[in-house]
């Protein structure tokens, strides 16, 4: 383990100082933010004393307003105030407006990313998020007096690479390090410490975790096995949630009272904000008699908690059958699963704890506020990373929610990376020219589960150019596609024969480029400019300081073992250079004298990483006797 | 050159390996490698565990799966699998072959479904039966016949996961 320590001192000012990593869940509907303190994760509140932060962003022409200040103005000012902008993260426009045909938006443009026409300006759903996130930010700062180390974000398990990117963007944009975009329903389980418990037993112990929120539902099978977290399989409604229960009641209402249609149209919001009174009166009692008053009536309305599960039975029980879809993606049977995770608000709804406890044959566990318990995990987790828990053996294990493949012939898609494939992950896939002479050709990644190019989701088209000309078929280009721990994608090229790195250009579909990121980043500075480049300059010296004491360190430790007399000299002449360079202001010259060193000590660092292997392999072959 | 992934997970290079040990190591492999241990590591350092990391998680898929594991073994041997295209010249397989996909085609109840996956299950057993010998012997010979039976199983597990996709839709309204 030497080797993680080595690169903690050139970053730390002040090494005593604890690091503060905060967890944050941006949902659909609200977002919340945790910090463990004293031991213990909890949500931060607002200077109101609130947890919740919903998840709506106003633009006014010189402000923008997020949580309920803007949520209060979304029916005077729907334009200009977008509500739940995670729907819309990684999409496309066009998506956007046939999934939900009544958005009281206007769009500025007619294809790739939605971007909004508001007070403000045009704004996109990575800027949208990334105000929601810089409120949390300042939320957490605000409270905790200091600066923030990085963050843990969740993501919903199913997010395709497209709506990762975007999240990680909104991070960026917001001015927050992400530490690692972590599956929703892993950061549950972590919350209930599922993660340790198991530990002391060596018994195999799977988890359903069960997400009904507003609007969307969510299972995802979980398993566990000796720190090691595995997502097995994730199952889902993007269209059902505790506003179906809603729907139910106002549906009934409706009924019962003989509204006409016209009366129900025109009272839908206040038969609505009725129907959710109900529903949580009925969590707690067997039934609801009261007046509902509609424009300048009232009407007389009871509704039993028996009715009130008749309503919603199906609803239930379509939960019901995604928990047995994902039961059976994951290859296991209902007694597999220890424990049943509930999350989301609407899982207080006594008919889904009963039919959820009687489906997985186990009591839910809902101790902990479903409506926080992600966000509390999340915060348990950034933690972890930022070391400050150095002891903790927890690794989290996820899997790629979704295929990749790539565009073949007659627009079939060709799967590269199945689904559940646990990452980070690296394939490669060889293609060759079929013209004389051909020197570029476009690849076209797309990830989904179906057959046909129009039914899975654009990711990127990569054009691969400066191919060397040869006959047909005698190129062979090695395309390698590696998805890291977040489940980010990124592709390498190289022309095997000539050994000749191919040029790839990325056409992102959905996302957005690095320099679209850098230019927002600029433009939201006040002394743009200038405030760039001084941090620009100070991320470049202090990246300079940290691989100078790093590398000092390797090869105080390995130097004479692992490098040659001319690989050693060759390393600390880069060394030198770069300790001189560092002083200067010559930012560029900086990066690439990093990059030089970097590139010089590339075989040192793997026999390095080499060596630590083999050692901690042997150490256990030799206890395992 | 191909990497050696017996020697990643410090396992004798054979096709029979204890896969407890298997994951006991993939699960150490995990805790020295995984990209979590780095956050606050060089970029240098971040490249090169997130790049091993996904080679332990490629290997340990190879290593779990017979098929994937024996081909890999032929692999280290420098024997090169024949491409896709080329033919199967055993035609007591292919006949036992169209059978078994006459039969997927019929099922209809779930017992017509358990009496294939047994027929399926009991020919893959008896091919790795067969692949695990051929394998224990390192000649051209011994190496060309395991090749072909590893090509035999992989007809198998295709029929297999044709099998579990029909019968899910097959049995759907149950």
């Amino acid at each position: 383990m030497a080797l993680l320590q080595i690169a903690e001192p050139g970053q730390s000012a002040a090494p005593h100082e604890r690091k503060i990593g905060i967890g944050i869940d941006l949902g659909t509907t609200n977002s919340l933010v945790s910090v463990v303190q004293s031991g213990e994760a909890k949500t931060i509140v607002d200077e109101n004393g609130q947890h919740l932060l919903p998840s709506v962003v106003r633009y006014l022409p010189d402000a923008v307003q997020v949580g309920s200040l803007a949520t209060a103005a979304a029916v005077k000012d729907p334009q200009n105030t977008i509500v739940s902008v995670k729907r819309f993260m990684g999409r496309s426009v066009q998506d956007v407006i046939s999934t939900w045909n009544e958005l009281p938006y206007e769009f500025e443009n007619q294809s790739g990313n939605p971007i909004f026409k508001t007070a403000q300006g045009a704004k996109n759903p990575v800027q949208i998020s990334s105000d929601i996130l810089k409120a949390l930010k300042d939320r957490a700062e605000a409270a905790l007096n200091d600066d923030i180390t990085g963050a843990v974000i969740t993501v919903p398990a199913y997010f395709d690479d497209a709506q990762r990117q975007s999240t990680k963007d909104a991070a960026q944009l917001a001015g927050l390090t992400v530490l690692r975009l972590l599956n929703e329903p892993t950061a549950a389980a972590i919350a209930y410490g599922l993660d340790s418990k198991e530990n002391t037993d060596d018994k195999q112990g799977s988890i359903a975790v069960f997400d009904l929120g507003g609007g969307t539902f969510d299972v995802s099978i979980l398993t566990l096995n000796k720190g090691v977290f595995e997502v097995l399989a994730t199952a889902g409604d993007t269209a059902l949630g505790g506003d179906d229960f809603d729907l139910a009641i106002v549906k009934d209402i409706v009924e019962r009272l003989s509204l006409s249609e016209k009366d129900s149209k025109a009272h839908h919001r206040a038969l609505m904000d009725a129907a959710k009174q109900i529903k949580e009166h009925l969590s707690d009692n067997d039934s609801f008699e009261k007046q509902l008053a509609l424009g300048d009536k009232t009407h007389a309305y009871s509704l039993t908690k028996k009715q009130f599960d008749a309503l919603i039975d199906a609803l239930v029980e379509k939960t019901i059958k995604t928990c047995k879809r994902a039961l059976k993606d994951a290859k296991l049977n209902i007694d597999d699963i220890s424990e049943v995770v509930m999350v989301g608000g609407s899982t207080r709804v006594p008919l889904v704890r009963q039919k959820v406890g009687a489906f997985f044959q186990s009591d839910p566990l809902t101790s902990i506020d479903p409506d926080k318990v992600v966000a509390i995990g999340a915060g348990i987790q950034a933690d972890i990373l930022v070391g400050n828990k150095p002891e903790s053996d927890m690794l989290l294990l996820d899997v790629l929610p979704l295929s990749l493949g790539i565009e073949t012939m007659g627009g079939l898609v060709e799967k590269i990376i199945p689904r559940n494939t646990t990452i980070p992950v690296a394939k490669a896939q060889e293609f060759t020219t079929f013209k004389d002479g051909q020197t570029a050709m476009m690849v076209h990644v797309l990830q989904g589960e179906r057959e046909l190019v129009e039914h899975c989701r654009s990711l990127a088209k990569f054009d691969l150019t400066d191919i060397p000309p040869m006959a047909a078929g005698a190129a062979h280009i090695r395309v390698t596609f590696q998805v890291d721990a977040d489940g980010l994608l990124s592709v390498t090229a190289m022309e095997k024969s000539s050994g000749q790195q191919a040029h790839i250009e990325v056409k992102p579909s959905y996302g957005l480029e690095e320099a679209e990121i850098l230019d927002m980043l600029s433009s939201s500075m006040a002394n743009a400019q200038e405030d760039m480049q001084t941090r620009m300059l100070k991320e470049q010296q202090v990246e300079a300081q940290r691989v100078l004491e790093g590398m000092q360190s390797a090869l105080k430790a390995d130097g004479d073992e692992l490098l040659s007399k001319d690989e050693r000299a060759a390393i600390d002449f880069s060394l030198q250079q770069l300790e001189k360079l560092m002083q200067s202001d010559d930012t560029q010259a900086i990066k690439s004298q990093i990059e030089k060193v970097d590139a010089i000590s590339q075989a040192f660092a793997a026999r390095r990483m080499d060596k630590s292997i083999r050692e901690a392999l042997s150490g256990q072959s030799v206890s395992d006797l | 050159m191909i990497t050696n992934y017996f020697d990643l997970f410090n396992l004798p290079e054979q096709f029979d390996i204890d896969l407890q040990k298997l994951k006991a190591q993939y699960q150490l492999l995990q805790k020295i490698t995984h990209p979590d241990r780095f956050v606050n590591a060089s970029d240098q350092e971040k490249r090169l565990y997130l790049q091993k990391n996904a080679q332990v998680n490629d290997a340990y898929s190879v290593l779990q799966s017979p098929v994937k594991r024996g081909e890999h073994l032929l692999s280290l041997r420098a024997y090169k699998l024949a491409d896709e295209q080329q033919t199967m010249g055993d035609t007591d397989f292919l006949m036992q072959q169209m059978q078994l996909r006459e039969q997927l085609a019929e099922a209809e109840s779930s017992s017509d479904f358990a009496a294939l996956e047994s027929d399926i299950n009991d020919l893959t057993t008896h091919y790795i039966e067969q692949v695990r010998s051929q394998l224990a012997t390192q000649t051209d010979d011994a190496n060309h016949q395991a090749a072909q039976t590893l090509t035999k199983l992989k007809f198998l597990l295709k029929l297999e996961s044709e099998a579990q996709l029909r019968k899910e839709q097959v049995l759907e309204d149950d």
